[in-house]
This record gives structure tokens, C-alpha cells and sequence, in this order.
């Protein structure tokens, strides 16, 4: 198993190839400080595995995922971060990663998503499944009907009324500008192409009730 | 009220009452009237107190002129006495007697007699030249010197070198009442305009806090009862007694006044220090000689002397003082090179012409007969037009020079905040990084390779070394994600808002819903940090105080202009509470580097919203 790591710290770099240098199905380990030397090895080289890092300077993490998943699209990336926030989680993930690690995580367990990686096609430590479950969770409240702030009811409430958006302007006290946006916002969260479409959904939704 | 300016106007105020407890006793109309009740042939007799006095004539004198021609005036070359008995207590300060009627007449004398005595006598003749509207004269004068508590008789003798007109108006009651009446006319013009003036400076005197203002004020208030009294015309036809504050004295404090004024106007204490003390001597002189006069009421030959001393210091200290404010005035322009200086220096020196003149009428030496016609009244008119309207402009100025200093003091002050916000959080992302990348990796590092060394050691002791390294690394995970938060910069502002949204939201706390109905993430790092900490302090605000249910966070973006509205329906909050408190201060001063602008409406128990705009710099 010929593996490729890609972190700008050159103690993490140390670090894991120690480790796996003693494993008996690693042939090589390949170290490279920057994205774009790991993606010089990529381009010149087979590898089985890619241990990837998000935080680096230049090109980070996500984006060489993108480019390695163009390059080689079957190569097996496994990201390895410190960060532990759903945001980035999704973000990898999106970007092709096929699992996430989180660094913190000690040797036994790299070893694990290594092995699952290279079974299954995909690891996620149980910290990020916490992580992602959380963010996922029904707590979101959504309930399918976008919420309208105060100032989108009452524009809407003109716009049904017939008043122009130099009337609203007036009658409401601000600028036709800041008009414009309620209404291009309107459109946008209830998903209304035009102002018929707007006051149809209105109607529909019962929007100007709540 | 400026305290500077109540402490003048009551200093004043009880000058003049001093100065007119004073002047009752120095004389009293009636009392010397009374006695000289005979009507008709009249002359002008020019007193202390009032400047023209229709002194009347006894039968016999009037008798002898009136077996003469009349019409418009009669000739006479005859040589002629004028017996008067008089009586008055007290003090009476005839300084001039103006014979305008009996021009052209070679000698005049004048005895007292008491008894059988002559008390005192003198001899008049300095022709002076006088041009009036009607008649070109030239009159003797003399002063009559009267001592205190007299009763007796004053004798005129009036010898004429030829055949001499005497006009009618000068001895028809009628005419004379007429001529009086004009000039109160004309001292209430010129009184009621110096008065709007001075209310207008009164009104600037309360509402700015400049002090000059309030010695302008000072000024300007002495100026109209230096003239409403000029001529006495006016007080005693409103049957006031203001013969106290007759201009003979008064013109002293209408010039400290003004000199005060130059002293604030020009802040000649800080700027000339060694100026603004002689300014102080002279003032000083000068209000010495104005009690002095003011005190005095006998006319003993040493008082007199002395009274003759301290006049001529008096007039010498009018002199001095107007050239020094000239001079400062001058400094002034010359240091300044500012226009107004300039008119500030013509309206002293309109103001120095006016007091040489005002001077030269005290001595006798120049007499204005009609009122609007003579010089004191409308240089001081103009003056006054100059001074204030340069003092106007200067206040004006000034105070746009000021507004335009605060409004960029104001701004230089927020931009500095908003750099200190922006160093803040430079030095916040530097450490975080320095933490999650160095320490941090080192960290991983070192639990990597442990697992390696575990089996050497004990369960207990490989669990113990495993704690402390999972807690240490949770710690610098934790510390730097507060610091900077990774999805900064490596998620878009709309996935790193949600994630916010998402770290508030608990099972028993509001719901937060996060909306962008219109983005793209074309944002500088710089701008999504500052809407990101925002949102951060603007959430947990809202949960900590709002008692909300909902909550709505969202951002959108429609050219260079973004949009970001957090929204609750809680209990709402207090006006004074928004201008101050909840860390709002932090986000205006973020607001103030990103270009943007917060506005908050509440509302008690239906919730707040708070919006914000940010325009982004042009590409």
C-alpha cells in the first residue's frame, strides 16, 4: 500500500509516517509540506491512499480535494484535521473526501479508518458522526414555510395591495433600494419568480397570518 | 445663563445704582428750576445733567427785550442784565452756559451775589464757531461754577458788539418744546436699534457658550444708556431720573466695556499676556477716575484740581486703551491674516473717533446741535452694524470650523476603534493559528507516536498519559476555535452563519431559523469575520435577554450592498438600553471598518430587529 500524506507541519508529518512505516501493508510512505507538492506526487504517481490536511496555506485541504478527485477520481482521500466544526466536515465531504479523521483522534484509530478506507470506501470517526448528527438533528425547526421577518410582511402586504415600490418606499419610510431587496428576498425564500408567483404563494401559504 | 455674564450684568447693576444714588445727590432738576419760573426769552444752558435746559428769564430782562421789534427774532446792540434768583441745595454743575441767543456778543459775566456780596464772578468771551442746520453762530461760553447749598441771585451781563438777530425759537417756548421733542424722537431710534442688537447678542450670549458674547452684550447694553441719554431727552420725558448716568460720566464705563469686550473677544490674557495687564492698569485708572468723579460733591479749589487731574488721566486712558486694542486688533489680523480681524480693527477705530469726539464735546470744543446730524450717535450706529455683523460671521465660522473638526474627530475616533477591532482580531486569527497548527500539531504528533510506546507501559499509567493528551488537545481545539473559527476561511460566510445558528440552537431556547436568499460568497475574508462575530454577539444576545421564541438570521447580497437582519419576537428592550448597552459598541465599532450601518427597532413584547447594512468596497 503506497500512501501519500499532505500537511504543512512537519511534526504531523513525523509523526504519521512513523506510525505507518511500522505497518506491514504500507509499502511506502510519501510526505509532502504543501498542496501543491502533494499534488506534483499525485500527478507522477500511483498512490492507494491520500491522508490529506484542511488547514494549510496557499491551497487548503478542500480545494486539493477537488483537484485530486479530477485528477484521480478513484483515489481514496482521507481527511485529517484538527477542526471539528460541521461546516468543514460538509465541506470535505462535498469535495470528495472519503472520510474524515480527526487528528486528535490518536494512532489507533487512523489505523482503523485507514483499514475501512481502503475496505469500505469510507471512514468517519465517531466524533464527526456526532458532530454531523447534531448538525442534522430536528432542531432545525424547519417546517417547510420560509418565516418572514416583520419588514417582508409589510412590503408583501403592499405589494398584494397593488402599491408600487416607490409607493412602499413612502408609506413604510425607506429607501425604494431597500425595497427592491425585500422583494427580490421574498421572491428568493418563497421560491416565486415573479410578483404573481409571490402573492399566489402569499395566498397559499397563509403567509401574511402568521 | 453664562455665569461670566450674570457676574458683569450685576457688577454693572450695582455700579449704576451706586453712580445714581450719587447723581441725586449731586442735583436735582426741580430744585434748581423752581425759582427761575419766569417765562420767555430763553437760552440754552448746557448741565451736567441734562444737555439742554431752557433756563427762564425773569420779567425784567423779558420786559426790556420786549419793548423791542419782534417777528421771526429781534436785533439789539443794547447792552443788557439778566437778574436770576436762584436757590437750590445740593450740588449744581453748570459746565457750559451756551449763549447761542445772544451771539455775537463781545463779553459775558456773570455775578453771584448773596446779600450785598459778590460771591463770585467771571468773565466768558471764547467766540466759538457753531454751525447749525439754520444759523451759523458763534457764541462766548463760560462755565459757571456753583457752589453747593447756595441761595442768592447770578447776575448776567451781556454786552453785544453790534446790532445782534435774536432768533425767535430760541426764546418761543413752543419752538423749543418742539426741537425737544425731536430729539427724543431720535434717541428712541437710535436706543431701540442698539437695543436689538443687544437682545440679539443677549440671545447668542444664552445659547453659546462663547464668553465674548456676553461682554459684547455688556457693552452694547452700556452703549444705549450712553445714548438713550445723551441727550437726557428722552428718560426725562418719560419722567425718569437717568441724569445720573449722564454721558459726562458714563462714557468711561461704555469704554471699559469695550475694552473688556477686545480683551475677551481677542483672549488677549492668554495670547498677550503683557498687553492684557496694562489693558487691566488702565481699566483700572479709569474706574478710579469714574468713582472719583462720580463721588465727588463739593467743589473745593484741591478736589477741583484734582478732578482736573484725574479727567485729563481719563481722557489720556480712553487714548491709550483704543490704541492698544487697535494695536491688538492689528497683532491680531497680522498674526492671523483673517479678514475679520480687519473689520474688527475698523470698528475700534470707528469706535476711537467716536470717543475723540465724544471727548471734544465734553470739553466744549465740539457741540452737535442736531441730534442725527452729530458724530458719537452714528459712529456708534456704525460701529455696532460693523462689530456685530463681524462677531456674527466669526461665531458662525467658527462653529462650522468646529462641527467639521468633531464630525472628523468623530470619524478619525471610529475608524481608530474599528483598527483596534481589526488588530484585535488579526492578533485572534494569528494566535489561533500559532495554536491549532503549532501547539496543536505538535500535540497530534505526540499522541500519534504514544500509541506506539503504549504497550511499555502499565494500563493505569498509558490511560493516565492518554487523558491529559486528549484533554490538552480538546482544550487548544476549544481556545482556538473561540479565537477564529476554522470555516472562516475554509467554508463559505452562509455555511459558517448556518453552523453559528446551529451552535445556538437548544432544545429548550428559541428556534433560529438562517436564511440567504441572495448570495454568493464573493466576500473578503476581512467582511465575513466582522458578519460572523456580529451575528455571534448579536445571537447570544438575543437568547440571553430576548425571551424570544423565534428567531430569524438572514443575509443577503445584491451587488456590493449586504443585507443581514437578525430578528426575534421577544420581550423587546428600551431606547436607552440600545444606544448603550449589549456590546452593541463592539459591532458599530465593526460596523465602522466594514463600511456599515446598524439600525435597531424594538418593540415592548413583540421583539426587535436589528439591521444592518454593509456596503462592500467597489471592485
Amino acid at each position: 500500500m503506497n500512501i501519500l500524506i499532505i500537511d504543512d507541519h512537519k511534526v504531523v508529518l513525523d509523526g504519521i509516517s512513523t506510525i505507518l512505516n511500522k505497518q506491514r501493508n504500507v509499502d511506502s510512505v510519501t510526505a509532502a509540506n504543501s498542496g501543491q507538492e502533494g499534488l506534483n506526487h499525485i500527478e507522477k504517481d500511483d498512490f492507494d491512499l491520500l491522508l490529506l490536511d484542511i488547514n494549510m496555506p496557499n491551497i487548503n485541504g478542500i480545494e486539493v480535494c477537488q483537484r485530486v478527485k479530477k485528477l484521480k477520481p478513484t483515489l481514496p482521500i482521507l481527511a485529517l484535521s484538527m477542526h471539528h466544526e460541521p461546516a468543514i466536515i460538509q465541506k470535505m465531504i462535498k469535495a470528495g473526501a472519503n472520510g474524515y479523521l480527526l487528528k486528535d483522534s490518536g494512532s489507533d484509530e487512523l489505523l482503523t479508518a485507514i483499514k475501512s478506507i481502503s475496505e469500505k470506501g469510507e471512514y468517519f470517526s465517531e466524533s464527526v458522526g456526532k458532530s454531523m448528527f447534531k448538525s442534522w438533528s430536528g432542531l432545525t425547526a424547519y417546517t417547510g414555510t420560509p418565516k418572514l421577518t416583520r419588514r417582508e410582511k409589510e412590503v408583501l402586504s403592499h405589494i398584494i395591495n397593488e402599491k408600487t415600490t416607490e409607493e412602499i418606499g413612502k408609506i413604510l419610510h425607506i429607501q425604494e433600494t431597500t425595497v427592491t431587496t425585500h422583494r427580490q428576498n421574498l421572491l428568493s425564500k418563497l421560491g416565486a419568480r415573479n410578483t404573481a408567483g409571490l402573492v399566489r404563494i402569499a395566498m397559499e401559504l397563509n403567509l401574511l397570518d402568521q | 445663563m453664562p455665569s461670566s455674564l450674570s457676574k458683569i450684568i450685576l457688577t454693572y447693576t450695582f455700579l449704576l445704582l451706586c453712580f445714581n444714588l450719587q447723581a441725586k445727590n449731586i442735583v436735582s432738576l426741580d430744585k434748581f428750576e423752581s425759582p427761575l419760573n419766569v417765562a420767555s426769552c430763553a437760552m440754552y444752558v448746557d448741565t451736567i445733567l441734562d444737555f439742554e435746559k431752557v433756563i427762564h428769564l425773569p420779567d425784567e430782562a423779558f420786559s426790556k427785550i420786549k419793548k423791542r421789534d419782534f417777528g421771526k427774532g429781534f436785533m439789539s446792540d443794547r447792552e443788557f442784565w439778566i437778574k436770576l434768583p436762584i436757590s437750590y441745595s445740593g450740588n449744581v454743575d453748570v459746565k457750559r452756559v451756551l449763549t447761542s441767543s445772544f451771539s455775537k456778543i463781545d463779553t459775558i459775566t456773570y455775578y453771584l451775589t448773596r446779600g450785598d456780596s459778590i460771591f463770585q464772578h467771571k468773565i466768558g468771551g471764547n467766540s466759538i464757531s457753531h454751525l447749525n442746520n439754520d444759523y451759523n453762530y458763534s457764541y462766548p461760553l463760560f462755565d459757571l461754577s456753583l457752589p453747593p447749598n447756595f441761595s442768592g441771585t447770578l447776575y448776567i451781563h451781556l454786552k453785544p458788539k453790534s446790532f445782534v438777530f435774536f432768533p425767535m425759537e430760541f426764546w418761543e417756548p413752543k419752538a423749543l418744546a418742539f426741537k425737544s421733542l425731536n430729539k427724543q424722537f431720535e434717541e428712541g431710534i437710535i436706543t431701540g436699534i442698539l437695543s436689538l442688537f443687544f437682545l440679539s447678542v443677549l440671545v447668542f450670549a444664552f445659547i453659546f457658550k462663547e464668553e465674548y458674547f456676553s461682554f459684547y452684550a455688556v457693552y452694547l447694553f452700556t452703549l444705549i444708556i450712553f445714548l438713550s441719554n445723551y441727550h437726557g431727552s428722552l428718560w426725562s420725558r418719560l419722567g425718569i431720573e437717568m441724569s445720573g448716568l449722564h454721558n459726562v460720566m458714563f462714557d468711561q464705563i461704555v469704554g471699559i466695556s469695550f475694552v473688556l469686550f477686545n480683551r475677551s473677544f481677542f483672549k488677549t490674557k492668554e495670547k498677550y499676556p503683557k498687553a492684557d495687564k496694562l489693558l487691566l492698569l488702565f481699566i483700572l485708572i479709569e474706574l478710579i477716575s469714574f468713582f472719583f468723579q462720580a463721588s465727588i460733591d463739593t467743589l473745593s479749589p484741591i478736589l477741583i484740581s484734582i478732578k482736573t487731574v484725574i479727567d485729563s488721566m481719563n481722557i489720556l486712558g480712553t487714548f491709550v486703551l483704543n490704541i492698544f486694542v487697535l494695536t491688538i486688533a492689528y497683532r491680531a489680523y497680522k498674526e492671523n491674516k483673517l479678514t475679520r480681524y480687519l473689520w474688527i480693527f475698523f470698528s475700534i477705530l470707528i469706535f476711537f473717533v467716536g470717543a475723540i469726539f465724544n471727548n471734544l464735546y465734553l470739553m466744549g470744543i465740539y457741540n452737535p446741535g442736531h441730534f442725527l446730524n452729530s458724530i458719537v450717535p452714528s459712529l456708534i450706529i456704525m460701529e455696532t452694524v460693523v462689530l456685530f455683523g463681524v462677531i456674527a460671521i466669526d461665531y458662525f465660522e467658527i462653529q462650522s470650523k468646529k462641527n467639521k473638526v468633531d464630525m472628523a474627530l468623530a470619524l478619525e475616533k471610529q475608524k481608530a476603534l474599528g483598527n483596534l477591532v481589526r488588530g484585535a482580531e488579526q492578533e485572534r486569527e494569528r494566535l489561533a493559528s500559532e495554536l491549532h497548527d503549532g501547539v496543536g500539531g505538535i500535540l497530534v504528533a505526540l499522541k500519534m507516536q504514544f500509541g506506539q510506546f503504549k504497550s511499555n507501559l502499565s494500563a493505569e499509567e498509558s490511560n493516565r498519559f492518554k487523558n491529559l493528551l486528549d484533554l490538552s488537545t480538546k482544550e487548544i481545539k476549544n481556545i482556538s476555535y473561540n479565537l477564529m473559527p476554522g470555516s472562516i476561511s475554509l467554508t463559505s460566510l452562509t455555511e459558517s452563519l448556518e453552523q453559528l445558528c446551529q451552535l445556538y440552537r437548544t432544545k429548550d431556547g428559541p428556534t433560529i431559523e438562517f436564511y440567504a436568499p441572495n448570495w454568493n460568497d464573493n466576500v473578503s475574508k476581512e467582511h465575513k469575520l466582522g458578519i460572523y462575530r456580529i451575528v455571534q454577539e448579536l445571537l447570544k444576545n438575543t437568547i440571553e435577554h430576548s425571551e424570544a421564541k423565534d428567531v430569524i438570521v438572514q443575509i443577503s447580497k445584491y451587488g456590493q450592498r449586504i443585507h443581514l437582519i437578525v430578528e426575534d419576537n421577544g420581550i423587546g428592550f428600551e431606547e436607552s438600553k440600545i444606544q448603550t448597552g449589549l456590546g452593541l459598541n463592539n459591532i458599530r465599532n465593526r460596523l465602522s471598518y466594514l463600511n456599515g450601518k446598524l439600525e435597531i427597532e424594538s418593540y415592548p413584547n413583540r421583539g426587535t430587529t436589528f439591521n444592518i447594512v454593509i456596503n462592500l468596497p467597489n471592485e
